[in-house]
């Protein structure tokens, strides 16, 4: 059986997808483990050798760790996070699991003007691991302050800590089923249910309010239009099954991307709880 | 303001003019205003209270002058250095200038030369005139290491920063009449606080029952008329018609004057005398009976002396100590001037008698002065130098003084004395006169805390009486104190705090407005009185001075007026045009009896300005908006040319005032310029408080105040005892045009939030929060903390010193080696070190305080002491920064910062802008959190309980207002009465396909259903206060017991038990769970085994060398038997002998007993 998919929008880092058939269950497990268990790569320890910066170690170690690094390549480079956290707990940064990114600034004392360090400015061990994007600020040097650090990065999940998390938004939405009393409708003497709504999904035709069939995805289900109608003509309710999801990521994988490894985790989970069904010797 | 028509003055005109008062004033001016005039007119005119120094039969000392120089600090070695303030933080030192003062000593041979001498060192003022700060530009106090945006207003006192709090008074001069009690002798009263160069008295006249009036000055009660002929007003009628020319006022005088005409003497001129003898007759009955008046006080004071000496005494009494605020001087002239100002108070309160006033309304503002840090300064400083100061140059003289040698002032006056006294009352808050809390720790929480805490005014009145009307709301107060930012509790409406748009007067001096008084046709009050005996005389029924006006300046009657609304009128005109002083007002009270213009010019009056009107229209004209708007004008401009004046309470009696310019009528004489500067600075940060439940506001104005944001840009560089600040702090999106001027954009105290209301897990009831676990994971609500540990190393007499280092094992009190080995070689830690409760930060050994017996007999090699810094129990973090250096006695002084991260956690308090604070109940995964279509995910979820009791309706306009900011890009305006109206920001939340209601379709993260009603989702400013678990979490199994009691210690900091008080005990007994019982109170506490004689129930002991259970009576042959107590009741019992009572415990086996 296949699900009926249709893209409705695409870029880069954001897609939005039309699926139906597909059990809300299912939908949302992909959804939260896109947010939770997808392993990318980020910054999780940082050794600072000079920091005379007013911003602290541990602040400026935050802020480097919410850098989103291209993780594409990596995924299949490194160890999974679960090992590599331990080597990490254990000060062991091995090229197996960490890539190393290391900065250095100094503004000398003589100058009179501000250096503001960017991402772009990180010096890494692996060109596939990368800060997606180069203009993020990581601090500022006035006159005579200085900067170096190192930083290892590893794949980690959303789980342990947001920096891990691929995406910025996931999130599906029902579609609406919008039925109309004609009975009850006091169309076109009242057209409060068409003012009101945020999303012009109501229109009038022939002196009766319908539903415009091609904007009904933007319906937000709001149920300003139910609020609205003095008579309860109208009433909001959901297609079953039919969903749009909604991804965007932060640039670390792309959507595609996304989308595959956080089935790929959900296979994963489902075939090692079918091991240890076996090796309980429940199933054969 | 789309609602509201434009008529000129728009709300953004006008902003413009209040914007240029708040640039050009500031928001302390009060104190530094103050201060500079303390600076530039008290202090001289103290110094030359004490011009002439008479040293008795030997010289006299003259001052000549004086100066003050630069802030400098004074090393050691005796060489003075010029200080910063930062400096002056960091080492302990005072902020403070040195003053000088020339002298000469004049003997009978003459003048000798001049000398100089340090008299002391005054406390220096920041931002003040003799402040160098203030003359900075923004680099330069950069660069001097002060925050630029610091508002000043405040001293440096050994390195801690210090506020004299404005003391609010009953205004003294004035007269205040009221009922008398109940409970007392008299019916009505009369009162003034009278006030003048640091002296104060206070006159009391009353009526009694009898209808008789007395005066009581000092303890002492004196029948009025007997007051005021030793005064100087000798016959009847000249006091009847100094208190009234009204004779239904006259006869209620009657009793009194008869009264007091059996100690007068008799006065009988002979039929046939001439013209000449009758007036030398009448000229010796006047000295006899002034002088009969004085000696009947004089019986009072000098008790049994002569009848000469008495009369004396007397005089020297009522010249020193009777309303000294007209004059202390022994002229007749002086004298007279009291008694009239004495006849006024009687006819005021015969007016209250008569029914032809109310009485005095003592929360009136108009009967209300502030003392400013100015004020409370001179007062110290006077009451210093008159105490001390001319007592220390007498002795020194008369000890020193040859005939041969010139006397060197400056070895022996010694300038410590004077400052440490000063700078002691500084440091503790304890003025003379006996008030405490006057100056206080400046509060650097945030911004808006300091800005707030410089602006706090407080009232006098016991905080443990109810004094309910001086607690409420006056209306008065309106423009002149925040009606919302008080405390709650004992002090709720006796702390308070300026409104934006208050400005306290700084007084003008009485003579520069007299003489234009009467220019302007008030008649003197003696002349009056001698024209109305003349037309009295000539047979006229009234005198015609009855319906005119009386004219008082200051409180004090000086004259009559025909017309008061003229002659207040006249005096305006002139104030506008610049022609008198801005800082003098007038008021024309009239009503059926009452008819008086009062004038004041007198210091610490809340005047606020508003925009003149005439004819309907303000005189406020778009021209001079945009010469203000360019600059071309001050604020001072405005006022200079009539356009804006100052009202005091008084004043504004008689005003009409406009709130909009759409209200405007030909009877409103003036218009408010910005309302909501009605609010204090952190009444000013609520958006939409009009929306708000009062109290609601009242809260909110309160925690503000606790909100952790930026409190000081160079906050690296201060070493503050504690102190928080936000890692990401917002500017609001939702504005209030206050904030601008208060620099709360600039240094702002809170994030914007995404906050849904909804139950969700019902985590959040009772006003908990729920958290998303991933902003909090992005940096949300982070915050730093910083403590400081510091110590020095003293040199004590003997020799003996403190010594900063690694403590050897074998000191006592050694922690063993594990507690210092974050240490380095010099004994201190290494910046960037972790530490934990029980880690030493700075080692540090002492001398011992108590020798051990063993140290006294073996003499020699007496062990030192640990004296180290530790961190706090409970406390950890990481070292921050370290500080070496001395302190101003040149001791070494180590101060070591420890900061701290603080992610929010369970138990964290926040709050929004509208007293709805909780703590965080549960931090949800991301993935869990609810979502809208979007895939928005709220940061919050507070529980939607918390609105409807509350009514903070302003918090959900807020949530809308929010989320319209935040899909158009730019922050909405808030401001109370003046906002973007909300129709137009539901209509932009529809433009972007948003329910104008701020409801939106949710999804369970869990489940992924939707959630079948809406959420009202939006954005609201949340503020993370400065309670947080880890400075409060706090559990004990076994720990310390106090010395004394042995029961557990009590608090966090000492690592304490839980209380378990009488009412949990209560629980148990009424339980009867006996052995929980027993536990709790018994063997988890001061459990304790003593021995008791079973023959006389006395404690004994045990006696270790003898192996033998020892009976205080029977010695080894009592029977002992170990008993198990309280250790407490032990210390009963003990406590008891030492009182000569004999406690006995009758003790007998129980198992023997069955
Ligand atoms: S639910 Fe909302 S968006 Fe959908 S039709 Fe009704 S008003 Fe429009
Ligand atoms: S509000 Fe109700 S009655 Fe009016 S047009 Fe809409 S559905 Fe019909």
């Amino acid at each position: 059986m296949y699900l009926e998919i249709r893209i409705l929008e695409k870029s880069s880092n954001r897609v939005k997808l039309y699926l139906k058939d597909i059990p809300l269950h299912v939908l949302n497990s992909i959804r939260r483990t896109m947010i939770a268990d997808v392993p990318t790569m980020a910054i999780d320890t940082v050794v600072f050798t000079v920091n005379s910066t007013i911003f602290y170690d541990e602040y400026i170690a935050h802020r480097l760790g919410l850098i989103p690094l291209t993780s594409e390549a990596a995924l299949e480079k490194y160890k999974p996070p679960e090992e590599c956290r331990e080597a990490s707990e254990r000060g062991l940064f091995t090229e197996d699991c960490f890539v190393k990114l290391d900065l250095e600034g100094e503004n000398p004392p003589s100058s009179n003007s501000i250096i503001t360090l960017y991402s772009g400015d990180l010096r890494t061990s692996d060109p596939d691991v990368k800060p997606v994007y180069d203009k993020i600020p990581i601090a500022i040097l006035s006159p005579g302050q200085m900067i170096s650090f190192e930083a290892y990065a590893r794949l980690g999940r959303g789980r342990e800590h947001a920096k891990w998390s691929p995406v910025s938004v996931a999130a599906h939405k029902f579609i609406a089923d919008i039925s109309i009393d004609n009975e009850k409708c006091r169309a076109p003497d009242c057209t409060d249910c068409i003012n009101v709504c945020p999303r012009n999904i109501l229109i009038i035709d022939n002196d009766r309010v319908k539903v415009s069939s091609d904007r009904i995805f933007d319906c937000s289900l709001c149920k300003v239009c139910e609020e609205a109608c003095k008579y309860r003509a109208i009433k909001i309710n959901w297609r079953k099954d039919e969903y749009i999801l909604l991804v965007e990521t932060t640039g670390a994988l792309s959507p595609k991307r996304v989308l595959l490894e956080a089935i790929k985790v959900l296979e994963s989970k489902l075939d090692s709880l079918v091991e240890s069904l076996k090796m309980e010797g429940i199933t054969k | 303001m789309a609602t509201r028509a434009k008529v000129f003055p728009t709300p953004d005109d006008r902003w413009i003019v209040m914007k240029k008062f708040f640039e050009e004033k500031g928001l302390v001016r009060q104190h530094l205003d103050s201060y500079n005039r303390f600076i530039s007119k008290t202090l001289p005119e103290i110094i030359d209270e004490f011009k002439v120094i008479e040293v008795p039969g030997i010289a006299k000392v003259v001052i000549k002058g004086f100066r003050i120089g630069k802030p400098v600090v004074r090393a050691i070695e005796g060489f003075e250095k010029e200080v910063t303030p930062l400096e002056c933080r960091l080492r302990n030192l005072t902020y403070a200038a040195p003053v000088y003062l020339r002298l000469s000593i004049v003997t009978d041979r003459g003048e000798e030369q001049e000398q100089e001498i340090l008299l002391m060192d005054l406390p220096v003022m920041l931002k003040s005139d003799i402040d160098p700060l203030s003359k900075m530009s923004r680099d330069e106090l950069v660069k001097n290491g002060e925050d630029p945006k610091d508002p000043g207003g405040y001293f440096i006192i050994n390195g801690s920063e210090k506020v004299l709090i404005a003391q609010e008074d009953l205004a003294s001069n004035n007269v205040l009449v009221d009922y008398a009690s109940e409970s007392s002798s008299a019916t009505h009263l009369a009162k003034v606080i009278s006030v003048s160069r640091g002296r104060r008295s206070q006159l009391i006249i009353e009526r009694r029952k009898d209808g008789i009036l007395y005066a009581s000055i000092q303890g002492l009660r004196i029948p009025l008329v007997i007051l005021m002929a030793a005064l100087g007003l000798s016959s009847e009628i000249d006091i009847t018609y100094a208190v009234s020319l009204d004779p239904e006022i006259q006869t209620y005088l009657m009793p009194s004057i008869i009264q007091a005409q059996t100690i007068f003497p008799k006065f009988e001129i002979p039929e046939d005398a001439t013209p000449e003898e009758r007036k030398r007759l009448e000229e010796q009955h006047r000295r006899k009976t002034i002088e009969a008046a004085l000696d009947y006080i004089g019986v009072r004071i000098a008790i049994g002396r002569p009848r000469q000496e008495r009369i004396e005494r007397a005089r020297r009494f009522l010249d020193e100590y009777l309303l000294p605020h007209i004059g202390t001087d022994p002229s007749p002239e002086t004298r007279l001037k009291k008694a009239y100002f004495i006849a006024q108070m009687a006819n005021k309160l015969l007016e209250l008698v008569l029914g032809r006033r109310k009485p005095d309304d003592k929360d009136h503002y108009r009967n209300k002065r502030l003392k400013l840090a100015g004020d409370l300064l001179a007062q110290l400083v006077r009451h210093y130098l008159a105490n001390y100061f001319r007592r220390e140059i007498r002795n020194a003289i008369e000890r020193n003084y040859s005939k041969y040698k010139r006397v060197d002032l400056r070895q022996l006056i010694k300038p410590g004395m004077l400052t440490d006294r000063v700078l002691h009352a500084m440091a503790t808050g304890n003025w003379p006169g006996g008030k405490t809390g006057v100056s206080q720790l400046l509060d650097r929480t945030n911004l808006m805390s300091t800005l707030s805490h410089l602006r706090r005014v407080v009232s006098p009145l016991a905080r443990n009486q109810p004094h309910f009307e001086a607690r409420e709301l006056h209306p008065t107060q309106w423009g002149r104190m925040c009606p919302f930012e008080t405390p709650e509790g004992a002090n709720i409406g006796l702390v308070k705090n300026l409104a934006l748009m208050a400005y306290v007067s700084v007084g003008v001096p009485e003579e520069e407005v007299e003489p234009m008084l009467y220019k302007l046709g008030v008649k003197p009050i003696k002349e009056v009185i001698k024209e109305a005996k003349k037309q009295l005389q000539e047979g006229y029924e009234y005198p015609e001075f009855l319906t005119w006006s009386k004219v008082y300046l200051n409180g004090r009657l000086i004259g009559y007026h025909p017309d008061g609304t003229k002659l207040a009128n006249e005096i305006r005109k002139l104030r506008r045009q610049g022609k008198i002083s801005s800082e003098v007002n007038v008021a024309y009270i009239k009503s059926d009896y009452i008819n008086e213009v009062f004038v004041n010019t007198d210091a610490g009056r809340i005047r606020r300005p508003l925009l003149i009107v005439e004819n309907g229209k303000p005189k406020l004209k778009p021209n001079h908006v945009k010469k203000i708007m360019t600059g071309e004008w001050s604020f001072e401009d405005l006022v200079r040319n009539g356009i804006v004046e100052y009202l005091d309470a008084d004043e504004e009696e008689n005003a009409y005032i406009a709130l909009n310019p759409e209200d405007l009528t030909p009877e409103h004489t003036h218009m408010e310029i910005w309302t909501p500067a009605i609010l204090g600075i952190t009444a000013s940060i609520i958006p939409y408080p009009e929306h708000n439940q009062s109290p609601r506001n009242t809260y909110e104005a309160a925690m503000a105040k606790q909100s952790l944001g930026l409190y000081a840009a160079n906050f690296q560089r201060r070493m503050d005892t504690r102190g928080h600040f936000l890692h990401y702090p917002q500017k609001p999106l939702v504005q209030t045009r206050a904030m601008e001027i208060i620099g709360y954009n600039e240094r702002p105290a809170g994030q914007n939030m995404v906050v849904a209301v909804m139950s969700f897990t019902g985590y959040n009831i009772e006003d908990a929060l729920i958290m998303n676990k991933g902003s909090i994971d992005r940096g949300l609500a982070r915050s730093t903390f910083f403590r400081l540990y510091s110590t020095i190393e003293y040199k004590y007499p003997g020799g003996q010193e403190d010594r900063i280092t690694i403590p050897s094992s074998n000191v006592r009190g050694y922690r063993g080696p594990k507690a210092y080995e974050k240490l380095d070689e010099d004994g201190i830690v290494t910046p960037e070190t972790p530490v934990k409760g029980g880690d030493v930060l700075i080692g540090k050994i002492s001398p011992p305080r108590f020798f051990t017996a063993q140290e006294y007999t073996v003499g020699a090699g007496i062990t030192r002491q640990d004296a180290s810094i530790v961190t706090r129990h409970g406390e950890k973090g990481v070292v921050d920064a370290v500080m070496i250096t001395t302190d101003g006695e040149g001791n070494k002084l180590v101060k070591v910062r420890v900061r701290d991260l603080r992610i929010p956690e369970l138990g964290d308090k926040f709050a929004s802008r509208h007293g709805q604070k909780g703590v965080i109940g549960l931090i949800v995964p991301h993935e869990n959190m609810p979502f809208t279509e979007d895939g928005i995910v709220p940061d919050l979820i507070i529980n939607p309980h918390a609105f409807p009791s509350r009514m903070t309706v302003g918090q959900l306009i807020e949530s809308i207002a929010g989320k319209a900011a935040a899909l158009e890009g730019h922050s909405i305006d808030a401001t109370p009465f003046y906002k973007e109206s909300i129709e137009n920001l539901q209509i932009t939340l529809k433009r972007y396909g948003y329910p104008e209601t701020g409801m939106e379709a949710m999804y369970d993260g869990r489940t992924g259903e939707i959630l079948h009603s809406p959420i009202f989702i939006g954005i609201v400013y949340y503020q993370k206060l400065h309670h947080m678990v880890a400075d409060k979490i706090h559990a004990r199994a076994r720990g310390p017991v106090q010395i004394l009691t042995r029961q557990p210690t009590e608090g966090r900091a000492k690592e304490g038990g839980l209380r378990f008080g009488e009412m949990e005990r209560d629980c148990l007994v009424g339980h009867g769970a006996s052995l929980l019982l027993k536990e709790q109170m018994l063997d988890k506490s001061d459990r304790t085994i003593i021995y008791v004689c079973e023959l006389c129930g006395h404690i004994g002991w045990y006696d270790r060398v003898r192996g033998k259970y020892i009976c205080p009576i029977h010695k080894d042959k009592g029977k002992l038997k170990p008993v198990e107590v309280s250790y407490a009741f032990k210390l009963l019992l003990q406590e008891l002998m030492s009182l000569c009572i004999m406690p006995r415990l009758r003790i007998k086996d129980i198992a023997r007993e069955e």
